[in-house]
């Protein structure tokens, strides 16, 4: 699964924004510490932050929990 | 007039006496204009109250918080709660964050960061004994801690995850085990009804043993949709309907199950 890479100033310029009608980005960190967010994100994102379509896409790399 | 006649509506075999008037604020806060929709929305409540063509007498609309039927299509339309139709966090209005699609199938998480934050407070909002949790999963893929609800906080648990098999908890880390790991589609129903029964229900049927541990603390943590708040996993699950209230019989359940299963069907979108 790829998603976008953010550095650190474009995540916190994603905090609390809406990327479409009543839906927030979510930045989070993979296993590695990196800032990423999701191709949907990416997909539906309006124009103010038309700037995410041209983020590099790396493999998602979760953080491993082992409660179920 | 929201396109129902008061004297010749049909939903489903079911001739309605007119648009109840908690549909009617919920359709119109929600924005939703298709007839067969609006239609099922009306019959959806009318059986929640007791005064439906599944439900005749039970009053569950009474004792449920939140109800949420992903009607619409979008993240808008998705993101009322049915019970209290307003665009707040204290009615329980949904907040989307993340990769959540919205369609006419309800909403569905990417897996890697989509929820829905409910800004329901489990040790706030709910009774310790006597708590009931539903989702409507419309994906049979299984994966490891996957949640379509949670909430949880280091040994106070509340969530339904589906791993290698399924899990419910609600309020302490003794479980139900759903025994059902191969289907975590249909209709998941969790219910504790005093401080030592909790049970699983799978399309209204109990599933697994009743676990007779008691709880003393519910999560302080808001319940998340798609997600387990304060945990990293997130679903990609098709869900088609949640809901939070009041912990209910196994005959009551199964009622539940009968009119939330005539609903997705009345949108055809039934699992």
């Amino acid at each position: 699964m790829k998603v976008g890479l953010l550095k650190i100033e474009q995540k916190n310029s994603l905090l609390n924004k809406e990327f479409s009608e009543d839906s927030f980005f979510n930045p989070i960190q993979d296993i590695n510490g990196k800032w990423i967010i999701s191709v949907q994100e990416i997909n539906q994102a309006n124009e103010l932050f038309a700037w995410v379509k041209d983020l590099p896409l790396i493999d998602y790399l979760p953080i491993e929990t082992t409660i179920k | 007039m929201l396109g129902i006649s008061t004297t010749n509506a049909r939903v489903g075999g079911f001739r309605s006496k007119g648009l109840d008037a908690n549909a009617a604020a919920f359709i119109a806060a929600a924005g939703i204009t298709d007839t067969t929709q609006k239609s099922a929305i009306n019959r959806l409540v009318k059986n929640y109250k007791g005064i439906g063509d599944l439900n005749s007498t039970i009053d569950f609309w009474t004792n449920s918080i939140a109800i949420y039927p992903y009607v619409g299509g979008t993240a808008t339309s998705h993101k009322f709660n049915l019970r209290n139709p307003l665009d707040t966090d204290a009615a329980f209005r949904i907040v989307w964050s993340g990769g959540v699609t919205h369609n006419a199938n309800g909403i569905t998480g990417n897996g890697t960061n989509g929820f829905g934050d409910t800004f329901i407070v489990p040790s706030v909002n709910m009774s310790i004994n006597g708590i009931g949790a539903t989702s409507y999963d419309r994906t049979n893929t299984v994966g490891l801690g996957r949640y379509t609800f949670g909430a949880f906080q280091t040994g106070i648990v509340m969530w339904h995850s589906y791993a290698d098999t399924q899990f419910g908890y609600l309020g302490s880390l003794a479980n139900v085990s759903f025994n059902d790991s191969a289907t975590p589609k249909g209709f998941k129903s969790l219910q504790r009804t005093a401080s030592n029964v909790l049970k699983g229900f799978s399309n209204g049927v109990q599933v697994g043993t009743t676990v007779a541990t008691t709880i003393t603390n519910l999560p302080t943590n808001k319940i998340q949709i798609l997600a387990a708040n304060g945990l990293a996993f997130y679903s990609d699950h098709n869900l088609g309907f949640n809901s939070f209230g009041i912990g209910m019989s196994d005959a009551n359940a199964l009622i539940q199950y009968n009119f939330i299963q005539a609903f997705q069907t009345d949108l055809g979108r039934q699992v």
